[in-house]
């Protein structure tokens, strides 16, 4: 099962008050299987085979945005529109210059307001559409083999075309905490240029393992039984095979 | 006997927005005597009696869930049933009964329950199991003779 936890950030409000509590929501999809144990609680719902073993997997997706961001649901090809050759050409010093590990790279992509306008790289009052991104899961829920968090690669241009995923032990019921670093970007002078650097910042989450037997549907148990067809069927004789 | 795989791929968003089951919902089978209507929702999969069937949905959207909530045959009416898992935790597999008369067709409706907010149930009818005239002549029950 694919689980998607959106973490939407108020960036302007969360770079001004130095952290993420009050100013970052974690919403998911998995609504449908159980009430929410909590603010920022997953759920995943796990299920066992008769020996115990695990029988189905659990897949966790991290999607980190700005309140002021684009919509996550627009094609990836809308910011492709604005990298075209000729367009950095002219509109070169659009492109947003982001420290990353040290080094000062330029962005591929022009910034976009969530209503599609292009913003200066220079324009301070854009953080709040610079997209937030999720730099590390850890915590207890990692340490104790709960979860088992990898990157995986992604067309995200900011991220430098990674996003973070896990599979999680689903044998291991109960409430687990883990930590979700996310690096959102504020603009700093340098040698007359703008540059956005990254502040981290560290949102304690948590995931309620449950787990159910995988039972056989016609069944009820974990054998399987005869196909419930009717024995008086007088079903129309279909053609010989 | 090996058993036989039937594997349901659902367009789920495609299905909520009332899109047609012939355009959303597509069944393969792993038979190796022919099926009829592969790829479609009218899926005829050959089976011999005793042969074990065993069903499997998979969204193609992966973010959108969608479980096989019932399969009922020749119209039978599922029984409501108490105390049911969750949806996610049943699998769905049974052997053919060895009843079945060679030749018939017994057609089958899947219940699928989309994940989405309103957790709807959507019947899709058309799919079916072809009882194979001959029964159990599969090619690993087929006795070897030694070579005169």
């Amino acid at each position: 099962m694919q689980i998607s936890i959106v973490t939407v950030i108020d960036i302007v409000t969360a770079l001004k008050e130095g952290t993420l509590d009050g100013n970052a929501y974690v919403i998911d999809n998995t609504g449908p299987f159980d009430s929410p144990a909590g603010p920022r609680v997953t759920n995943v719902p796990g299920v066992y085979n008769a020996d115990g073993s695990q029988a189905a997997e659990a897949v966790l997706n991290w999607i980190p945005v700005g309140v002021g961001g684009l919509p996550t649901t627009l094609p990836r090809s809308y910011r492709q529109l604005f990298i075209s050759k000729p367009w950095n050409d002219r509109k070169g010093d659009l492109r947003l210059r982001v420290r990353q590990h040290n080094k000062v790279r330029s962005y591929a992509a022009p910034l976009l307001s969530a209503a599609g306008e292009v913003l200066k790289s220079d324009n301070v009052a854009a953080a709040a559409s610079v997209s937030p991104v999720v730099t590390r899961i850890c915590g207890p829920a990692v340490e104790q083999g709960v979860l088992y968090p990898a990157q995986y690669g992604s067309p995200d241009l900011l991220t430098d075309g990674w996003y973070w995923s896990a599979t999680v032990d689903t044998a291991k019921v109960g409430c687990h905490d883990y930590a979700m670093e996310v690096a959102l970007y504020r603009p700093v002078q340098e040698n007359g240029d703008t540059v956005w650097e990254p502040q981290f910042f560290t949102l304690k989450c948590g995931l309620q393992i449950t787990s159910a037997p995988g039972v056989n549907g016609f069944t009820g148990s974990f054998a399987p039984g005869l196909l419930p067809v009717p024995t008086c069927s007088t079903v129309a004789a279909g053609e010989a095979i | 006997m090996p058993p036989l795989n039937v594997q349901v791929f659902v367009d789920v968003v495609a299905l909520l927005l009332g899109n047609p089951a012939d355009d959303s919902v597509f069944l393969f089978d792993d038979s190796f005597c022919g099926s009829e209507d592969s790829g479609t929702a009218k899926l005829a999969s050959p089976v011999w009696p005793r042969q074990l069937v065993r069903w499997s949905v998979t969204p193609l959207d992966v973010q959108t869930p969608v479980w096989l909530s019932a399969i009922s045959f020749d119209g039978l009416e599922i029984p409501a049933g108490t105390n049911v898992p969750a949806p996610w935790a049943l699998h769905w597999q049974g052997y053919a009964p060895c009843w079945l008369a060679p030749g018939t067709r017994h057609s089958y409706t899947l219940t699928l329950l989309t994940g989405g907010l309103t957790g709807r149930t959507i019947s899709i009818a058309g799919p079916s199991l072809l009882v194979n005239a001959s029964t159990g002549t599969t090619a690993d029950s087929v006795p070897i003779h030694a070579a005169a």
